[in-house]
């Protein structure tokens, strides 16, 4: 035994109290034997102690043995309980065993019996003190199992939660490259496209150059075209090369001050030497100033000017600039064939459509697809709206309205200042 | 212009694209070949049924309704039934559509002019040596 087991002896008489005790500590070695007077004395030690049997008189004052027995069967089950009851005393033993007593020993004491029935009484309180002790060591490792087991689950959640979050990331990214992936095929093939008509018209005027009876006015249109038709394939390379810049989610401004009447003139103005055929009219006030990216407003200009001259053989473009509340309204009206209606929403739209589609085309005729279409992205990054409206056989208008910011600070780039509103540019 | 100064024979040019369009028309000028134009599919039709133009040269992307659409309107039509259609195309893959067998000659921007004039002035000519109808 680890420990010497420890016994409680209770009885009244100090006399056989004393002779038990001693008895005890000589038959049983390493025995620990301690005593108590009373009952209640008994108690208050079961209490607080941990016997591994308790020897009781079954008669004594106050409260007695069977009392003692009943109240050590509620506070400790375990610990075995033997009684000593008078000589033929059967009734108190029957009383005592039904009362959940370990054994009971009559008197006289027969001592071999005593220590034998004592020793086992003992030795089964220490077996069922060491199950107990193993049945709670086991549910302690099953809890640290558990618990354990919950961690690693927590974990685990926690893994798939972020792998779900890392997939769902790379799912956006593919999809995102997909998209970029498709844009390009598809930006190629509106390239392909939009080179194609320029190309021809240039090489028409090579053919026509090379035959004899070519007259003077065929050789001076010729000198426009080729200018204006190089000057379009210029601007597809400078949007091509916008759009390159891009990127998927879109623009990025420099803002800067900028004053739209001057920036409409000077586009009129470059717009005009590429036309003889057109009449291009501004109407617009002395200056009108806004926080806009300057280089990029001249591309949306520079593009629907482009468009109204392409698609116009001749004619008065007029362009008109309003301030309307807070907002900047540019419109670009032209004498052309007009759009279909069924086409005015779609033309902002890339041009690749077409590609979807053999028999629907969406956009207005011969390239101007990829220019309206970073048109318009350059006017909504700015917070703006382009639209068109047109009258089948009436011509086409070109709306662009900007919201007017001015930052404090800004000062616009000193421009040439006119003095007539309405200008005839050419 | 011509040794055999017949009538000058016509060529529609349905076209979008206004500077090419003229261009064309100062080519076949150049061949001694009058030029008529339309600058979408409904007035293709239209020119093409009140001109009775020799050829079409017919753009596959005209706004309006598509170089496709307009060859199946001129095929329905009586009066342009057998007029031999020149397509013209930017894209490259216009063999694919089955569309481009009903025309005489397909060709692709940028054209090839010595090939494409050539073709005009063949089919110009069918009108006067006849030109096997159609069993449509």
């Amino acid at each position: 035994m680890k420990k010497n087991a420890r016994v409680l002896v209770v009885d009244d008489d100090p006399g056989l109290l004393q002779a038990l005790s001693e008895m005890l500590a000589l038959r049983m070695r390493g025995l620990v034997v301690e005593t108590a007077d009373s009952a209640a004395d008994a108690l208050e030690r079961i209490g607080n102690t941990e016997y591994d049997a308790v020897i009781a008189d079954i008669k004594m004052p106050g409260m007695d043995g069977l009392q003692l027995l009943g109240r050590i069967r509620e506070i400790k089950p375990d610990t075995p309980t033997l009684l000593i009851t008078g000589h033929g005393e059967h009734e108190l033993a029957v009383q005592a065993l039904r009362g959940g007593a370990y054994d009971y020993v009559q008197k006289p004491i027969d001592r071999e019996y005593f220590v034998s029935s004592l020793t086992h009484a003992v030795e089964r309180h220490r077996l069922t003190r060491r199950v107990a002790e193993h049945k709670r060591s086991l549910e302690e490792q099953s809890r640290q199992l558990q618990e354990c087991l919950e961690d690693r689950m927590h974990e685990l959640r926690e893994l798939y939660r972020r792998e779900a979050i890392a997939r769902a990331e790379l799912e956006k990214t593919t999809s995102e490259l997909e998209a970029a992936r498709r844009r390009q095929r598809e930006l190629m093939s509106v390239i392909a496209h939009e080179l194609a008509n320029p190309l021809t018209t240039l090489r028409g005027y090579a053919e026509l150059l090379t035959r004899p009876k070519v007259s003077e006015a065929i050789r001076d249109r010729a000198k426009d075209i080729v200018l204006s038709e190089t000057s379009r394939m210029e601007r597809l390379v400078q949007d091509l090369v916008e759009d390159a810049n891009a990127g998927p989610t879109g623009l990025s401004l420099q803002l800067g001050a900028c004053d739209l009447a001057a920036l409409l003139r000077e586009q009129l103005e470059i717009a005009s030497s590429r036309s003889r055929r057109h009449r291009l009219l501004l109407d617009a006030p002395d200056r009108l100033e806004s926080r806009c990216d300057t280089a990029r407003i001249a591309q949306v200009v520079a593009n629907l000017l482009a468009n109204a001259i392409k698609y116009t053989s001749g004619g008065e473009i007029h362009v008109v600039l309003r301030r309307e509340g807070r907002r900047a309204h540019m419109s670009f009206r032209d004498e052309g064939p007009g759009i279909p209606p069924e086409s005015l929403s779609s033309i902002f739209q890339p041009r690749v459509q077409l590609h979807a589609s053999s028999t629907r085309r969406r956009t207005r005729p011969g390239g101007a697809g990829l220019g309206l279409s970073i048109a318009r992205d350059i006017v909504e990054a700015h917070g703006g709206r382009i639209w068109a409206e047109s009258q089948p056989g009436q011509g086409a208008t070109f709306h662009v309205a900007l919201p007017i910011t001015v930052q404090q600070g800004d000062r616009p780039s000193p421009r040439r200042r006119t003095d007539s509103s309405l200008q005839l540019i050419r | 212009m011509q040794a055999f100064d017949r009538e000058a024979k016509k060529v529609l040019i349905a076209e979008d694209d206004a500077w090419l369009r003229e261009v064309l028309g100062f080519l076949l000028a150049d061949e001694g070949l009058d030029a008529v134009e339309a600058s979408s599919g409904p007035e293709t039709v239209e020119v093409a049924r009140q001109q009775r133009p020799d050829v079409i040269v017919l753009d596959v992307g005209l706004p309006g309704r598509s170089g496709f659409e307009v060859l199946a309107d001129l095929r329905e039509d009586h009066s342009t039934r057998n007029t031999p259609i020149m397509l013209i195309s930017g894209k490259t893959n216009i063999h694919e559509s089955g569309h481009a067998f009903e025309a005489e000659a397909v060709f692709h921007k940028p054209l090839d002019f010595a090939e494409f004039l050539d073709k005009i002035r063949e089919a110009s000519m069918l009108r006067d040596t006849g030109r096997p109808h159609r069993i449509t």
